[in-house]
């Protein structure tokens, strides 16, 4: 089954989370699709076997064949392109503003005079953590959108025989959206805090739209602190985990290591309570 | 020869706006004839792509010269392939005054584009 780890606010733990819950629950595939600042890795310290370009294609003007009408630049919502009419006849293209829509060369009125070119956007690393398999995206810096490479991943990983868990980038918007979409099960990472309870409510407002069944993970998990149990019970939320506010793990977090043992009993039973739910 | 100048306001005697993409207005004014159109600038408030999308306004109308405060990378890319040579307003100047200064000879020619920290730090203080 697929499960994406996702959370309104930045910083809350999604990574310490889906780390430590991957490594217990393998054999499993650990996708880190957090692609602008991946960094499951430093953790888990995969071997990598593989790294593939992600590309998509970009526009090319071929000037013997453009009359420089202009039709592709107007038409791109980007405005990536553009067109110099005659004398001057010339064409500039603005890579870090282009989607890879395909509408330029959908509308260039001649045959062959806008041809497409595959541009590479980032990459796509593969390797192996013990018995845990393990992805990464990485987008190129000033790209405009991270979701085809996330797209992508989720292509590369459609076919997994065995658990999926997706470590999505933080926050609600497009990306998010394309790494919670069709998961079996969506775990939300907060911290009780009241930033953290009020982009939590954010997050679960998405994942209500998605239709994706969902609970709550609750990191730095502190005794005395109910912030995000009273929201969780006033909308009939299942806390699923509490990992405890420590600062043993914040020491062991900044030198890139993380206790796996000390949660993999509690983590594997909560595996066990997602695949009742959801499976 | 057809001038297109950035504008804080509608008309001659406004100053010139220091910032390319996003000023307020925009002024053409044609030499030979006199003739004067002043438009308010329809990307001011536009997302991305500010200055390529209102460099084009500048390539359409067909001018041979605009005067800015600063021109950011992509505008200065646009308006250079197009042929369209920039030249560099003084911050006190009025529009009026620069168009002189310009047939003048007196405007300095920007030969690179304003750093992009430069023309965002500017923008910064403009809003």
């Amino acid at each position: 089954m697929k499960i994406t780890v996702a959370s309104g606010k930045g910083g809350t733990g999604k990574t310490t989370f889906s780390v430590l819950f991957a490594r217990a629950i393998a054999p499993a595939l650990y996708v880190d699709a957090d692609v602008e600042e991946p960094n499951g890795g430093i953790f888990l310290k995969p071997t990598i076997e593989k790294v593939e370009d992600f590309t998509e294609p970009v526009p090319k003007i071929i000037p013997e064949k453009c009359t420089y009408c202009g039709e592709c630049a107007r038409a791109c919502p980007y405005k990536a392109l553009v067109i110099i009419p005659p004398p001057a006849k010339k064409d500039l293209f603005f890579p870090e503003l282009c989607h890879s829509c395909g509408v330029c060369a959908y509308v260039c009125p001649e045959k062959g005079a806008l041809i497409e070119v595959p541009r590479k956007k980032g990459v796509v690393r593969i390797g192996r953590a013990g018995n845990l398999d393990f992805m990464e995206g990485i987008l190129n810096i000033g790209e405009p959108t991270a979701v085809p490479l996330i797209t992508d991943l989720k292509k590369r990983v459609k076919n997994y025989k065995g658990d999926v868990i997706i470590d999505a980038p933080p926050g609600t918007s497009c990306p998010v959206v394309q790494a919670v979409e069709d998961a079996d099960y969506v775990i939300l990472v907060a911290e009780p805090t009241p930033f953290g309870v009020h982009d939590l409510s954010l997050v679960v407002e998405m994942v209500e739209e998605l239709k994706v069944p969902y609970g709550i993970v609750i990191n730095k998990a502190q005794e005395g602190n109910t912030l995000v149990e009273e929201f969780a019970n006033s909308r009939g939320i299942e806390i699923l985990f509490r990992l405890p506010f420590s600062e043993d793990i914040a020491r062991m977090y900044s030198r890139g290591e993380l206790p796996f043992e000390r949660f993999e009993e509690g983590l594997r039973k909560l595996h066990a309570r997602i695949k009742e739910i959801a499976g | 020869m057809k001038i297109f100048i950035t504008s804080k306001g509608n008309s001659m005697d406004s100053m010139v706006d220091p910032r390319f993409g996003r000023a307020e207005y925009y002024i053409i004014y044609d030499t030979d004839t006199g003739e004067i159109i002043s438009r308010e600038n329809p990307h001011k408030q536009g997302r991305m792509a500010v200055g390529i999308s209102f460099a084009q306004i500048a390539i359409e109308a067909g001018v041979n010269a605009a005067i800015s405060g600063n021109f950011g990378p992509n505008a200065f890319e646009v308006l250079r392939a197009a042929g369209i040579k920039m030249y560099r307003a003084r911050d006190d100047q009025t529009v009026e005054e620069a168009v002189n200064a310009l047939l003048k000879g007196e405007l300095e020619e920007f030969k690179e584009a304003t750093p992009r920290e430069i023309a965002e730090k500017l923008e910064k203080e403009l809003k």
